[in-house]
């Protein structure tokens, strides 16, 4: 059964006068357990894509249904807990909270789900030992490297047992080695804890790591391939 | 959320210091200044009391100034005695007031004479301390006038002088006899229309038996002046009225009420300033985090909630702005209530009013809880904006931003 289901989905920015359309009647869909790659050049399209998934913007036109739910009909309080509930985000700059520890920042979604104290921590601890970071619990993230920051997103993006992590260049901020093993880390995580990963990406490194890569250019899929894995 | 709150508030820590000092300085400015009007006032209230109101007056029913012929009060020794016997009363002084003329061979001019007795009223008021140049009369002695400063000079009189006091007597005949000047009273709330005499000297100017037109009494430390007057009101005749000075001034009470809030709205004028300036680093302690912001919301963060940390965060500064004006304000109540603030070098007429010039610090209810309340509300309404820009920003957007 689909995960996600994308229908003729729109989105035209407007400055001004002018129309600049993202993303172009797209439509396909993504079944559970799947490790996708949304491909393509820079201005194809790929995060606008992305932010309509997770429910981050509203389409122009077209109907984004995740989990069976219609993103379009959610008001911004229930996208939000929609995300909390259903979606990790793994962003291309880390974007950990600053004032927070490597444990502090896994437990917040956990917070705000109203996950009691020690569950939180030990969830969160968990989540830090399985992208290998369980040395770091108590560092900041201005005392991580990029690496290990963005492990600390994807630990971010999975305690909470999502069914649906959205990925944003994920490894654009990173040296090559680096890059490839975080990929092949949600690759891991994606076959040991079943979680379906939607992630864009312009490297084709890390596109060959994809089981199924869908390519996009000017908001338009112009391929979409599966592969064996 | 609380903890994240508070760490938010340290990111900056120099910015969030500067925050605190303006909470912390506006909060004590405003307990300081508003304890500064209301020992003003305390100190104003005690020299009107001391010298021209007393505690409570005792008078006729039916008495009115404008004929204060009548309705006079009779055996004012009893009264006196009767009075000095209830629980509570410290002292108490018969003054007798009437309209006459002092004159001189060139100059004249209308006043009310005040008949007194001068160890009765070394008791009561505050007279004996302020006769200068001059002195206050001692007991026995007679026929001598204290005359106000002004009206001495209009009269062209010095202390030694003499000069002449007419008054109506109560058959209608006009009397007048020769009094010398004893000294100049210089006290606070009689103005230049007033001058004093011995009452027996008075009395028999207006060919009256011993008689007052009110007795002014002053109470006892602890008591408040309105339970002294239910004991009093219990012991006197129907006829007689026992009012509180508040009662019997009721306008004195209500400048000093206005004043206090004068001040503290004068003061949220200042705090306004104040609050402006937290606005400003709360505001740029938001703009630089819009992206974190679009991360928590991407995670999940409902809007309500951010909004909630942002104003968080600034009851935080409020409340340890407030801590450490606190004692800010201490430090400065510790040294200013053991020394006082003299004001005798900013105001030579209060001196010359013969009121206080030393003002010490004061506090009520109305201050701790005005000033509490203000700076919180000025703290919450300066924290109030950010949260709501950062609660209308939409995930998608605050991500796009680029530090």
């Amino acid at each position: 059964m689909a995960l996600v289901e994308v229908r003729n989905l729109t989105k035209v920015y407007r400055v001004g006068r002018v129309e600049t359309p993202a993303v172009q009647g797209v439509t396909f869909e993504v079944r559970e357990g799947e490790f996708t790659a949304l491909a393509g050049p820079s201005g194809s399209g790929k995060t606008t894509l992305l932010n309509l998934i997770g429910g981050l913007d509203i389409p122009t036109a077209g109907e984004v249904t995740v989990a069976g739910v219609h993103l379009n009909r959610l008001s911004l309080n229930q996208l939000a807990d929609f995300r909390l509930w259903n979606l990790g985000f793994v962003f291309q700059t880390y974007n950990l909270i600053e004032v927070l520890t490597a444990l502090e920042n896994v437990e917040f979604p956990l917070l705000l789900q109203g996950v009691s104290a020690r569950e939180r921590r030990r969830r969160a601890q968990e989540a830090l030992e399985q992208v290998g970071l369980g040395e770091f619990l108590h560092r900041r993230p201005q005392e991580l490297s990029g690496g290990q920051q963005q492990r600390v997103a994807v630990a971010r993006a999975l305690v909470t047992r999502p069914r649906l992590v959205l990925a944003d260049e994920p490894t654009a901020n990173l040296d090559t080695e680096t890059g490839l093993r975080l990929i092949h880390l949600m690759e891991r995580l994606n076959r040991d804890l079943g979680v379906t990963f939607l992630f864009s990406t312009h490297d084709p490194k890390v596109i060959e790591a994809a089981h199924r890569v869908i390519r996009l250019r000017d908001g338009r899929i112009v391929e979409d391939t599966a592969r064996s894995s | 959320m609380f903890k994240l709150a508070w760490r938010n508030l340290w990111r900056n820590r120099r910015r969030t210091a500067l925050a605190l000092v303006m909470v912390a300085a506006g909060f004590s400015f405003l307990v300081l200044y508003y304890a500064f009007i209301l020992g003003y006032l305390v100190n104003l209230q005690n020299n009107l009391v001391e010298a021209f109101t007393g505690d409570l007056q005792v008078q006729h029913r039916e008495y009115l100034e404008l004929k204060p012929l009548e309705h006079l009060l009779a055996r004012p020794e009893t009264l006196r005695l009767q009075a000095l016997e209830t629980p509570g009363v410290r002292a108490a002084s018969g003054r007798l007031l009437l309209q006459g003329l002092v004159s001189t061979a060139d100059f004249w001019q209308n006043l009310v004479l005040v008949g007194i007795v001068p160890e009765e009223e070394r008791e009561v008021s505050s007279w004996a301390r302020h006769v200068r140049p001059g002195r206050f009369p001692e007991k026995g002695e007679r026929r001598w006038i204290l005359l106000p400063p002004k009206t001495a000079r209009r009269l062209k009189v010095r202390v030694g002088d003499r000069v002449v006091v007419m008054t109506q007597a109560r058959d209608g005949t006009i009397e007048a006899r020769n009094f010398h000047v004893a000294g100049l009273l210089r006290a606070a709330g009689l103005d230049q229309g007033v001058a004093v005499l011995h009452r027996r000297d008075l009395e028999h100017l207006a060919h009256l038996p011993p008689r007052i037109s009110a007795l002014y009494l002053r109470t006892r430390p602890g008591v408040t002046p309105s339970e002294v007057r239910q004991r009093l009101e219990q012991r006197l005749p129907d006829s007689l009225q026992v009012r509180t000075w508040q009662e019997r001034y009721p306008y004195f009470q209500k400048i000093l009420t206005l004043s206090r809030i004068g001040g503290l709205l004068y003061l949220s004028i200042l705090l306004l300033a104040v609050a402006l300036g937290v606005l400003n680093i709360l505001y740029m302690n938001v703009a630089e985090r819009y992206r974190e912001f679009g991360v928590m919301m991407a995670i999940g963060l409902k809007p309500r909630y951010l909004r909630g940390m942002v104003l968080l965060e600034s009851l935080y500064l409020t409340t340890l702005g407030i801590l450490l004006g606190a004692l800010l304000t201490l430090g400065v109540w510790l040294l200013w209530s053991r020394y006082g603030l003299n004001l005798a070098a900013f105001s030579q007429g209060m001196e010359f009013l013969g009121l206080e010039t030393r003002v010490y610090p004061a506090m009520d209810a109305l201050g701790v809880v005005g000033s509490l309340g203000l700076v919180y509300l000025f703290g919450l309404l300066a924290g109030l904006y950010p949260a709501w820009r950062a609660s209308r920003l939409r995930p998608v957007e605050a991500l796009r931003i680029v530090r």
